[in-house]
C-alpha cells in the first residue's frame, strides 16, 4: 500500500524561488545542476515538516528571501510555502490528526500546510516578522509538533556521516528498530548474567593467573611488602541494558567500519527505511499477544498468516495472498492500531560513493518498491536513466535569476509511448534531462551532423547545454509533451518527405514518395513532414485544426515559430541540394562516398553525375547501398562537411535554439 | 475538581457489583444502555469513557462523548477529571450543538456546496422571532396560532433517512417551517436546527466527511438519547452503518419528555432493538427506596421491575395534602408548614425540592419564600448560563482561590474567544504574552470587588471590553444581550447578597430549597420532592386528552418526577380555582385529584399501608 505523498507544493519568495507551483508524485527524483537550489527546495518542504527543526531555524533572515527583491524586508514581503498532501484518506491517524487542513482542489480532498513568513505591525508602528504554519486556509489552525509527529519529513543529508550514525547508539536506526520490539527485561538478565559468569573463566586461565601474580609482585616491589594492597584482574561488567545497544550490524561478517562507504550507505538507507515503515501489521508477534488478539473478533486471519516458531511465538508468513493481507490490515488497525504517524524520506543524493550497477538497484529495489514516499536529489545519470519518466521534477534557472521547477507528474501519454521514452532516456543514460535545450531529430544522420553544423556555424552546441536527441522515427509527440511539462527549450527538425499525388483511372490517389519538385509537373503535391508536425500540434493542443493554414509556405512560418523545423525532402537530399551549385561542396560529397563504398570507380563515376545533375535521390539510393548506410555516410561527413553543406532548415533550427537557450 | 485516585477505585468497585452495569463497561461492540432513574448511568458512562481511551483507543484517534445540554456536558467533564482522565487531543466533549459546529461545519462545510454560510453565522434569538412573525405573516396564517417551538419542530421532523419511525406532521407548520429555512437561508444566517440538519446531511451525503469524523472518533458516546430527536438518530443511524464508528449510547426512553421539540422514546427504541446493537438495561435503582420506585412505575402506567438496591429497608412517605382554593393556598401550605416541618426532622434544605408547573408559578413561589426568609435556589436562571457566563463563573472561582482552576484554561477560552471575534493578526510574537498578562492583572485586580457580583462583573466586563468584542458577533449573537441582563439583574432582589464565591458555585444548591418546573427537575435527586398542582387538568394537562401520544409524555412526566425522590413525596392539590372569565367575572371552578393522585393514594395511602409504615 502506497503511503501518503506530496503532491503539489508551492514557494513563494524564498531563497531561489519567486514563485513556483509544481505537482509531485509519491517517488520523486529531483535533478538540476549544482546550486540551482534543490537542497532549497528540500528546506522549503522541512520548514513545514521537518520536527527536527527548532524555532529559530523556522525564524528567517532577509538573506532567505528570493535574490531578486531589493529590500524585501523594508516592503514588507512574505515568504510562504503551500505544501499539499494526498492519498491519505485511508490512515486513520492522519484523517484523526489532521482533517482539518483539508481543502478542496478540482473535486479532490487533500490535506493543505502552509508556512508564512510575514510582517506584522506593532502598535509602534514598527514592524516585525513573524512566522506561521497552519491547517487548511485557517489561519487560527495552527500546525504544530503534534501534528508533526503525524506527517513529517526525515532528511538524508549529501554531507552525511553514515558510520558515525550507524555507531552512535542514539542515532543508530538499528537500535531505534529494536526498540520497536518489546523484549523482556528478564531474559536480558539472564543473557547478561550467563555472558559474565562465562567471561569470568577467562580469569582461570593459568596465563592470566600468571600475570596476575607478576603485577602483584612488581607492585610490591615497588610500595613496599608493608602494604596490604593487593592487585587482581576482572572482566567487564555486562549491563543487560546495554546488551542490545552493543549490538554491532555485520555485513558479510564484516564490521561497518571496515565496509565500503558506499555499501555503508545502502545499508543505512535500506534501516532508514525499514523504520520508517508502516508497521501496523507486525512480522512478530508474542506469544502472549497473539492469544489476545487471537481470541478478538475476526481472530482467524492470524492463524492462516502467522507461523509458530519453536519458542511458541509467532512469525508472519513468507508469502501472503493479497485478500490475507488485506484483511490482516484491518484486523491489526482495529484491534492493535497504532500510533505512528507517516514519515517523507528525501535523500540528497544517493549516489555517493557508489557504484553505478548499485545505484541503480538502490532506486530499483530500496526506493521504488519501498511504500513510504521518497524524494531524492541526484546527478546521477545512473538513477535518473532508469527513474520512471513520470517522477521527475526538473530544475533550471530562469531570466529572473531565479529558479523554477517543473515535473513530469501529470505526464500524459500512451503507454507505448511512456515505453518508448523509457527505453530512449535509459540507453541514453537520461541525458535528455542534463541539456538546458534539446533538439529532436528522426535519425542517425542528423545526430552525427547537427552538431558539426552548429560547430561550423560558430554556435557549439555543448556550449550551450544543448541536447541533440535522436528519436530513430518522427514519433516526436511524447517526447515533445515531455519536453514542455519540463518546460525545456526545443526544436524539432524533421524531413519534408515531399510527394506527387498519382490519381488512378478509378480516382484513387496514392502518394509518391523520393521525387524531385518539378514546376512544369502539375500533379498535386504535399509535405509529409508537414501534416506530420501539423498532427502533433494539434494533438497536444498548441494550436487548433482551424487555425492552420493550408497554405504549405504559411505552415511551415506557424511551425518553426513553435520550433518545428521541416525539411523538403530527406536530410541528405536536402544537404545535397543545398551545396547544388558548389564544386568544392559537391566533390566532398563524393570523396566521402568514394571513400565508403565498395563499388568500382564507374558507379563512383556514377553517384558523382547524378550529383551533378540532380538525381539526389539516386545518390541517396548508393549511399543507403554499397555497404555504406546513413550512418557511416553522416559520420564521415561530420568531420569533412562545410557550411555550406548545412540545410536552411537546419540553420534556422540551431539559430532558434541557441537564442532560446541564450534567453535563460 | 482533582483526580482521586480513591474515588476511581469506588467507582470501578461499584460497578463489579453490578452485573448490568459490568456488562455495559465490558461491551467491545455498539452498545444501548436504557438506563433507568437513579440507575447510575453517569458512572458506567464516564467510567466506559476511560475504559475505551485507556485500553481500545490509541492516539491521535479519541472518541465524542454527545450530550443533550451544556451543563451535562461540564459534569461529565468534571466527573471524568475526578475519574483520573488525562487531555487528551480528539476527545469531544460537549452538546449536539457544538460538536455540529466544531467537528462537523467548521472543518467540512467549505468543501462541499450546501449553501451554509462559511464562517457561520447564527441568527439572534430576537431576529430569528421577528423573521418567524413575518413568514406568518406573509403566509396569513397568524390565526393558527404556530408556535417558533411548533415550527422548529417540524423542522427536525422533516430531515430524510434511514429512520422508520413515522410521525404525524403538521401541515401548516411545516409550510412555515419551509419558508421560514428559505429566508434564513437567503439571509445567510443560521439557527441551531439549521446547524444540526446542514450536519446531518453532510454526513448522510459525503463519504469523505464521515471517514474524517471515524477516524478521529471510532467510538461515540451518546447521552440522553431520547431527548435528542430525529436528525442526531439519523446522524447516528448513518455513522453507525456506513463507517466502522460504534456507538455507546445510554438514555431512558420512560424520561422523554421534550415531545414539544421532537424528541420522542421511539427513537432510542429503534436503536435498541437492532439486531447489530448490544442492549443492555440497567435495572437497578441506587437512589429510591422501593415504593418510590413501585410508584413511579404506577403514573408511569408500565412495568419495569425496576429494583431499589441502597434503600432495602426503607418504606417511603406519601403525603397527600388538600387544599381549599388556588396555587396561592399550596405555596402559603408550602412554606409556612410543610417545609418548616421537613427542616425540623433535620433534613437539610439541598434535599428538598418543590416542583410545579410554570416558570410563572416558580416566580411566585419564590417570593412566598422571600418572605418567609427560606433560602431557595432556581436552577432555571435569570439569565442564559452560556459558555461566556460559565467561563467567568470559573474566573470567579480563580479570583477567589487561585488553586482551584487553573489560569491556563481560562486564558485559553479567553484566547479562543479574542481569535473568533477579533483580526487574527493580535496573537502574533509577544503580544500572545501580553493579553496573558492582561487578564492576569484584570482578574487580579477584580478581587477587589469579590464582596459584591454586580461590581465584579462590571468589572471584569468593562476592563476586558467584552461588550466591544462580541459586538455583532456571528457565534454568539445573543451574548450581549445576556450579559446586559447579568449585570442588570445580579443588582437585583435575587442576588443581590451573591458574592463571587456563591457566583462561581451557580450551578448548585448551597443550604437552600430548590424549586424548579417538571422538565427542569430531571437528572435531580432529593430526599423530599414536592409536587405541587396535582388537580386532573393541570397533571396532565386537560389540553394532551386528546392526543394519547401527548397523554402518553404526561405519564412519563409525572414518573420522572416521583423518580426525583428518594423517601419523600409530597402532592398537593386544591379542591377549586379561581379562574378569571373574558368577561371579568370569576369562575369558582371545581378541581378533582389528578389520575396520578388517584393511583398513588389508591396504594399508599390507605390504611394498610400506613399501617406497616
Amino acid at each position: 500500500m502506497k503511503s501518503l505523498y506530496i503532491s503539489r507544493v508551492i514557494i513563494k519568495n524564498y531563497r531561489n524561488f519567486k514563485d513556483i507551483d509544481v505537482s509531485l508524485g509519491h517517488k520523486q527524483v529531483i535533478i538540476g545542476e549544482n546550486s540551482i537550489g534543490k537542497t532549497n527546495f528540500l528546506r522549503a518542504i522541512q520548514l513545514v515538516l521537518d520536527p527536527s527543526f527548532s524555532d529559530e531555524d523556522r525564524y528567517l533572515e532577509e538573506s532567505d528571501f528570493f535574490d531578486g527583491l531589493e529590500n524585501p524586508i523594508e516592503n514588507k514581503e512574505v515568504i510562504e510555502i503551500k505544501i499539499y498532501l494526498s492519498n491519505y484518506s485511508n490512515n486513520k491517524n492522519i484523517l484523526a490528526q489532521l482533517s482539518d487542513a483539508t481543502v478542496k482542489e478540482a473535486g479532490e480532498e487533500k490535506l493543505l500546510i502552509t508556512y508564512k513568513y510575514f510582517p506584522v505591525e506593532k502598535e509602534n508602528g514598527e514592524t516585525e516578522y513573524q512566522y506561521i504554519v497552519f491547517k487548511g486556509h485557517d489561519e487560527t489552525k495552527r500546525f504544530n509538533h503534534e501534528d508533526r509527529k503525524f506527517i513529517n519529513i526525515k532528511v538524508i543529508k549529501a554531507l552525511r556521516d553514515v558510520e558515525g550514525e550507524m555507531k552512535n547508539t542514539r542515532t543508530s536506526p538499528v537500535n531505534k528498530l529494536l526498540k520497536n520490539y518489546y523484549i523482556d527485561k528478564n531474559d536480558l538478565k539472564d543473557i547478561a548474567e550467563k555472558l559474565q559468569e562465562s567471561g569470568s573463566d577467562v580469569l582461570d586461565l593459568d596465563e592470566i593467573v600468571d600475570l596476575t601474580k607478576n603485577i602483584n609482585s612488581r607492585f610490591s616491589n615497588i610500595l613496599g611488602t608493608a602494604s596490604n594492597f593487593n592487585v587482581s584482574l576482572k572482566t567487564i561488567d555486562i549491563d543487560p541494558n546495554k546488551l542490545l545497544t552493543s549490538m554491532k550490524i555485520l555485513l558479510s561478517n564484516r564490521n561497518t567500519s571496515e565496509l565500503s562507504l558506499g555499501l555503508n550507505n545502502i545499508l543505512y538507507i535500506s534501516l532508514v527505511l525499514l523504520l520508517l515503515q508502516d508497521t501496523t501489521v507486525p512480522s512478530f508477534i508474542k506469544k502472549a499477544k497473539f492469544k489476545e488478539l487471537r481470541a478478538k473478533k475476526d481472530g482467524e486471519i492470524l492463524d492462516s498468516a502467522y507461523e509458530e516458531n519453536g519458542k511458541s511465538n509467532y512469525f508472519i508468513k513468507d508469502v501472503l495472498e493479497d485478500v490475507v493481507k488485506e484483511k490482516l490490515y484491518k484486523f491489526m488497525d482495529t484491534h492493535d492500531p497504532k500510533c505512528d504517524g507517516v514519515t517523507i524520506l528525501a535523500i540528497e543524493e544517493p549516489e555517493a560513493h557508489l557504484h553505478p550497477i548499485y545505484q541503480r538497484l538502490l532506486y530499483k529495489d530500496v526506493i521504488k518498491n519501498n511504500s513510504n514516499s521518497v524524494l531524492l536529489t541526484t546527478h546521477s545519470t545512473h538513477i535518473t536513466s532508469i527513474a520512471p519518466i513520470e517522477s521527475i521534477v526538473h530544475f533550471h534557472s530562469n531570466k529572473g535569476g531565479g529558479t523554477d521547477v517543473n515535473s513530469t507528474t501529470a505526464l500524459d501519454i500512451l503507454p507505448e509511448e511512456l515505453l518508448d521514452i523509457e527505453r530512449y532516456v535509459d540507453v541514453k543514460r537520461g541525458e535528455i534531462y542534463l541539456g538546458k535545450g534539446v533538439i529532436l531529430v528522426e535519425g542517425i544522420a542528423e545526430e552525427y551532423l547537427v552538431p558539426k553544423f552548429a560547430v561550423l556555424m560558430g554556435k557549439p552546441l555543448d556550449e550551450k547545454g544543448i541536447i541533440v536527441c535522436n528519436v530513430n522515427s518522427t514519433n516526436f509527440k511524447p517526447y515533445v509533451k515531455l519536453l514542455m511539462m519540463l518546460k525545456m527549450p526545443f526544436v524539432v527538425i524533421t524531413d519534408g518527405d515531399f510527394y506527387y499525388e498519382d490519381v488512378s483511372d478509378k480516382g484513387e490517389i496514392t502518394r509518391k514518395y523520393h521525387v524531385m519538385y518539378d514546376e512544369s509537373d502539375k500533379r498535386d503535391f504535399g509535405y509529409l513532414g508537414l501534416s506530420i508536425v501539423s498532427n502533433i500540434i494539434q494533438d497536444l493542443n498548441i494550436i487548433k485544426s482551424d487555425k492552420i493554414p493550408s497554405d504549405y509556405m504559411k505552415q511551415d512560418k506557424m511551425f518553426n515559430k513553435l520550433g518545428f523545423y521541416v525539411g523538403y525532402y530527406t536530410f541528405e537530399v536536402d544537404m545535397m541540394e543545398e551545396c547544388a551549385r558548389n564544386t568544392a561542396e559537391n566533390k566532398i560529397l563524393c570523396d566521402v562516398f568514394d571513400r565508403l563504398t565498395d563499388g568500382g570507380d564507374r558507379q563512383k563515376e556514377n553517384f558523382k553525375n547524378e550529383l551533378d545533375s540532380g538525381s539526389y535521390w539516386s545518390c541517396l539510393r548508393k549511399i543507403e547501398s554499397n555497404g555504406i548506410g546513413k550512418g557511416r555516410f553522416a559520420q564521415v561527413m561530420s568531420i569533412k562537411c562545410t557550411e555550406k553543406h548545412i540545410p536552411e532548415y537546419i540553420k534556422a533550427a540551431i539559430n532558434d535554439i541557441y537564442e532560446k537557450v541564450d534567453e535563460l | 475538581m482533582n483526580y482521586s485516585m480513591s474515588y476511581y477505585i469506588d467507582k470501578l468497585e461499584q460497578i463489579k457489583k453490578d452485573t448490568m452495569q459490568l456488562e455495559a463497561y465490558n461491551t467491545q461492540e455498539s452498545t444501548v444502555v436504557i438506563a433507568g432513574p437513579g440507575s447510575g448511568k453517569t458512572t458506567v458512562l464516564t467510567l466506559k469513557i476511560l475504559k475505551l481511551l485507556r485500553e481500545m483507543i490509541k492516539e491521535p484517534r479519541g472518541l465524542a462523548c454527545v450530550t443533550f445540554s451544556k451543563e451535562a456536558a461540564r459534569e461529565f467533564k468534571e466527573r471524568l477529571n475526578k475519574l483520573g482522565y488525562e487531555e487528551r487531543q480528539n476527545v469531544f466533549l460537549g452538546t449536539v450543538h457544538s460538536f455540529c459546529i466544531a467537528e462537523v461545519l467548521g472543518n467540512f462545510a467549505h468543501l462541499y456546496n450546501y449553501q451554509i454560510p462559511i464562517p457561520i453565522k447564527i441568527i439572534s434569538e430576537r431576529d430569528k422571532r421577528k423573521l418567524f412573525e413575518k413568514v406568518i405573516k406573509d403566509l396569513g396564517v397568524e390565526h393558527i396560532g404556530i408556535s417558533i417551538t411548533d415550527m422548529d419542530k417540524e423542522r427536525t421532523l422533516n430531515i430524510k433517512g434511514m429512520s422508520s419511525v413515522q410521525v404525524p406532521t403538521y401541515d401548516i407548520a411545516l409550510k412555515v417551517a419551509l419558508e421560514y429555512e428559505k429566508r434564513l437561508q437567503e439571509l445567510g444566517l443560521m439557527d441551531y436546527e439549521s446547524i444540526i440538519k446542514f450536519s446531518t446531511l453532510l454526513i448522510q451525503e459525503q463519504e469523505y466527511v464521515r471517514k474524517c469524523l471515524s477516524a478521529k472518533f471510532p467510538w461515540v458516546v451518546i447521552d440522553e438519547y431520547q431527548d435528542l430527536g430525529r436528525p442526531l438518530h439519523e446522524m447516528v443511524l448513518s455513522l453507525f452503518t456506513k463507517t466502522d464508528i460504534k456507538i455507546f449510547a445510554v438514555g431512558d426512553p420512560d424520561q422523554s419528555i421534550y415531545g414539544f421539540s421532537g424528541a420522542i422514546p421511539d427513537y432510542l427504541l429503534e436503536l435498541y432493538k437492532r439486531d447489530d446493537i448490544i442492549p443492555i438495561e440497567l435495572k437497578n435503582n441506587y437512589r429510591s427506596n422501593q415504593d418510590i420506585v413501585d410508584g413511579s412505575e404506577l403514573v408511569l402506567n408500565s412495568s419495569r421491575d425496576y429494583v431499589a438496591v441502597t434503600r432495602t429497608d426503607e418504606r417511603a412517605e406519601y403525603v397527600f395534602i388538600t387544599c381549599e382554593e388556588d396555587l396561592e393556598e399550596q405555596y402559603d401550605k408550602c412554606v409556612n408548614e410543610i417545609i418548616p416541618n421537613y427542616i425540623g426532622k433535620g433534613i437539610s434544605l439541598e434535599e428538598i425540592v418543590v416542583i410545579a408547573k410554570y416558570n410563572n408559578d416558580i416566580k411566585k413561589l419564590s417570593s412566598k419564600f422571600l418572605e418567609k426568609g427560606i433560602p431557595y435556589y432556581i436552577s432555571k436562571h435569570d439569565f442564559e448560563r452560556s459558555d461566556f457566563v460559565k467561563w467567568l463563573e470559573v474566573c470567579a472561582s480563580w479570583v477567589n482561590d487561585k488553586t482551584s482552576v487553573s489560569f491556563e484554561e481560562i486564558y485559553l477560552y479567553w484566547e479562543r474567544l479574542v481569535l473568533n471575534h477579533n483580526d487574527k493578526e493580535f496573537f502574533y510574537g509577544n503580544r500572545r504574552v501580553l493579553e496573558k498578562r492582561k487578564l492576569y492583572n484584570i482578574l487580579t485586580d477584580s478581587y477587589e470587588f469579590r464582596n459584591k457580583l454586580n461590581l465584579w462583573i462590571k468589572n471584569i466586563v468593562t476592563h476586558l471590553d467584552i461588550l466591544n468584542l462580541l459586538n455583532g458577533s456571528s457565534i454568539y449573537p445573543d451574548e450581549i444581550e445576556n450579559l446586559e441582563n447579568l449585570i442588570k439583574v445580579a443588582s437585583e432582589q435575587r442576588y443581590k447578597g451573591y458574592d463571587i464565591s456563591r457566583f462561581s458555585k451557580l450551578g448548585k444548591p448551597e443550604n437552600q430549597v430548590t424549586l424548579t418546573t417538571r422538565h427542569s427537575s430531571k437528572g435531580l435527586e432529593f430526599e423530599v420532592v414536592i409536587m405541587l398542582g396535582m388537580e386532573e387538568g393541570n397533571f396532565p394537562d386537560y389540553r394532551s386528552y386528546s392526543d394519547p401520544r401527548k397523554l402518553a409524555e404526561e405519564n412519563r412526566m409525572c414518573f420522572v418526577c416521583i423518580s426525583r425522590a428518594k423517601k419523600i413525596c409530597v402532592l398537593m392539590r386544591s379542591k377549586y380555582y379561581n379562574i378569571t372569565k373574558k368577561n371579568g367575572g370569576i369562575w369558582h371552578k371545581p378541581c378533582e385529584e389528578s389520575r396520578f393522585w388517584k393511583i398513588l393514594y389508591r396504594k399508599f395511602a390507605q390504611a394498610d399501608f400506613n399501617r406497616r409504615k
